[in-house]
């Protein structure tokens, strides 16, 4: 009860300087406001580009290389031995060889990749024009746009081609063949472009292609494990196989460790307008403890106790701070809408993609109310234990 | 003979000093005093005689250099400070020369003051206040801040101020010492009335030579010494003049009297228990 009536003092305090303590939040709100509004910005900017990079599930896959390990190939042995390896969800084979691709008297080298749809799903493969094909499909396969371009292929018009193909047999991956033995694997159509400007490469189902390679092991596999949080314990049970691997939460990791030193330095422009609002409520509890100290002498002569006078002045500091800090994340985060808004306003009419430029984490707003309180504390600590430590009479004294 | 009752104060050995620059001042050389329950004392004596700060040693301000001091029986300065504030909050009122108040609160929440900082609850604070406040005809200034009131009118709700928690010692230093001489004896007849209807003890420091027919006790100091103590008969026998602060004081005394308090009989037992 007598922490209410302490509360009702020092609020009615504030209200009856109303603009001084309006200027006073004000600080606050726009220092709050400033750190929020770049902090976001960089969030949202870090999470557009590691979404753009990485989805959720691409976070649970890991490719198993061989290029760089002591073993040449993954076997069907090797494959059972991941598969047992606790808690991994799917193991999808592939494999990569070079090969020479004709169509009608237009012939060029292009790289042959053998997956299952599984295996391009896993990989976030994404069909510009055309579609997928199904596993069992016969002669279908997908192309990249550089190859089409190598061949002559108008990419609008990708369904009229009909591809020669012909595979360089691997001994590592069939060893029954002959290193460079070219294999014909006959005539094929074109169902999907991928959007590659880098490399020419065809893709069609690894079982269509198996037994006319003699396909025995490969060379590319991609581990799906059953929750990102596995991801490291099944990373090093392969590791212990003798295969090198690679996750692409690596390339996340190495990003957001850019972004949190990105955030430092956005977040410390906020610090510097927040500092500002710290001194500004300083001055106006040092100037307030001033003007109140007869006050304080009236509550200690009616019997006020140290604790009292002291939560009277700390309870002022954190009502400006948390009125503050509260408004000034509704207005950095209302601030960061705005500007959204208007940035994919403008996106949308030049026919770009929406983007969400700024993102607060829940975590942050609550971190960002704690510290606004903490550092309400801290200023109101020095005020408070002065006005403790006035003394009855000089306070009834005071003019 | 009135029996003598077991004092309500009683100073012993009083010493105070004073540190200024390198110099020590000794204010309070060894005053040794009692005040009964029940009595008007007034402690009198030229400016700069020790009487006001006699009256910080009584009421918890300072504590003294040397002596004992006991209030209620009660060693107030071998109290931890928590325990003496509680003991004052609640056995003792103040009144100042000068009406000193939380200006952001209203007249009522001012005079509430000392009863919310005991812990009542806001609504029963409010309760007596106003009908501390109807006591002296002042319920319409309840809303109002007390910067608004008369010199005269801030005093009075001072007084009332230091009645709300129902204490059983009034202390007062110089309460008249800012007022005209109307408004001073409306005040000191309700310091009267306080004292010979509800029973209450005062202690008040007044260098107004005038105001001491109304103790029944008066001590006077000089120079940091108790120069004589002298006990009167005449109570109150001072009748202000005016329809006006006539119709005032016997609202007052009737109201006083009707005053309905739920912790009276609590705190007449222990005030019986401290005379015995």
């Amino acid at each position: 009860m007598k922490l209410l009536y302490i509360l009702e003092i020092s609020w009615r305090n504030l209200m009856s300087r109303k603009i001084r303590s309006a200027v006073t939040i004000s600080g606050v709100i726009i220092g709050i406001t400033t750190i929020v509004f770049l902090t976001s910005l960089g969030y949202g900017i870090e999470k557009m580009t590691t979404t753009q990079i990485a989805s959720e599930q691409a976070l649970k896959v890991l490719d198993v290389n061989v290029d760089e390990s002591d073993i040449v190939a993954i076997s069907e042995e090797h494959l059972a031995e991941i598969r047992n390896i606790n808690d991994v969800a799917a193991v999808h084979a592939g494999i990569k060889i070079a090969g020479k691709v004709s169509n009608g008297l237009v012939k060029t080298d292009v790289i042959i990749k053998g997956y299952s749809r599984d295996f391009l799903e896993v990989s976030a493969t994404d069909i510009y024009k055309g579609q997928q094909y199904i596993d069992s499909d016969e002669n279908k396969i997908l192309i990249s746009t550089n190859a089409l371009k190598l061949m002559n292929v108008d990419i609008n018009d990708f369904t009229s081609a009909d591809l020669e193909i012909e595979a360089l047999a691997s001994e590592v991956l069939s060893p029954s063949l002959t290193e460079g033995r070219a294999v014909p694997l006959g005539n094929y159509l074109v169902v999907g472009v991928i959007d590659d400007e880098e490399s020419p490469f065809i893709v069609m189902p690894v079982e269509q292609i198996k037994d006319d390679l003699r396909v025995t092991n490969y060379n590319e596999v991609k581990v799906v494990v059953s929750d990102k949080t596995k991801v490291q314990e099944v990373r090093s049970a392969i590791t212990k196989m003798g295969f090198t691997t690679a996750y692409l939460g690596d390339t996340i990791t190495q990003i957001t460790t850019i972004f949190v030193f990105f955030r430092y330095i956005i977040g410390g422009f906020g610090l510097i307008a927040m500092l500002v609002a710290i001194l500004g409520m300083f001055n106006t509890l040092t100037v307030s403890l001033l003007e109140r100290t007869r006050e304080i002498g009236v509550l200690k002569a009616n019997n006020a106790t140290k604790k009292d006078i002291f939560l009277m002045f700390l309870s002022e500091a954190l009502i400006i701070s948390f009125i503050g800090g509260v408004l000034g994340i509704a207005s950095g985060v209302a601030s960061g809408k705005l500007v959204n808004f208007w940035f994919n306003f403008y996106a949308l009419r030049s026919g770009s993609n929406p983007l969400a430029l700024f993102y607060v984490p829940s975590v942050f707003v609550f971190l960002t109310v704690a510290v606004v309180s903490l550092v309400g504390f801290l200023t109101g600590l020095y005020p408070a234990t002065r006005a403790t430590k006035i003394k009855i009479l000089d306070a009834l004294k005071y003019e | 003979m009135k029996p003598k009752l077991e004092p309500i104060i009683k100073g012993s050995a009083i010493v105070k000093d004073f540190t200024i620059g390198k110099k020590q001042i000794r204010v309070l050389k060894g005053l040794d005093f009692e005040i009964e329950p029940g009595e008007f004392v007034m402690i009198s004596g030229p400016s700069g005689c020790g009487k006001s700060t006699l009256m910080n040693v009584i009421n918890g301000w300072e504590g003294p250099t040397g002596g004992e001091l006991l209030v209620a029986g009660q060693d107030i300065y071998n109290m931890p400070p928590k325990d003496r504030i509680n003991f004052m909050r609640k056995h003792i009122g103040m009144v100042h020369q000068a009406a000193f108040w939380v200006q952001s609160l209203s007249v009522i929440d001012n005079v509430a003051i000392p009863a919310l900082l005991k812990g009542v609850s806001k609504s029963e604070a409010r309760e007596r206040g106003k009908e501390l406040l109807k006591i002296l005809g002042l319920e319409q200034f309840t809303h109002y801040k007390p910067a608004d009131l008369s010199g005269g009118q801030q005093q009075r709700v001072s007084l009332l101020r230091s009645l709300v928690n129902n204490p059983m010692i009034l202390l007062a230093d110089e309460p008249t010492g800012n007022l005209d001489s109307k408004s001073s004896d409306i005040l000191m007849n309700l310091f009267c009335a306080i004292n010979a209807e509800l029973g209450r003890t005062i202690v008040m420091v007044t260098h107004n030579v005038d105001l001491l027919d109304y103790a029944t006790k008066v001590i006077y100091i000089k120079d940091g010494q108790i120069l004589k103590i002298e006990t009167k008969s005449a109570v109150c026998h001072k009748r202000p003049t005016g329809e006006d602060i006539g119709d005032i004081l016997d609202l007052a005394k009737k109201n006083i009297i009707q005053i309905p308090r739920e912790e009276e009989e609590e705190e007449e037992r222990e005030r019986a228990a401290v005379i015995k």
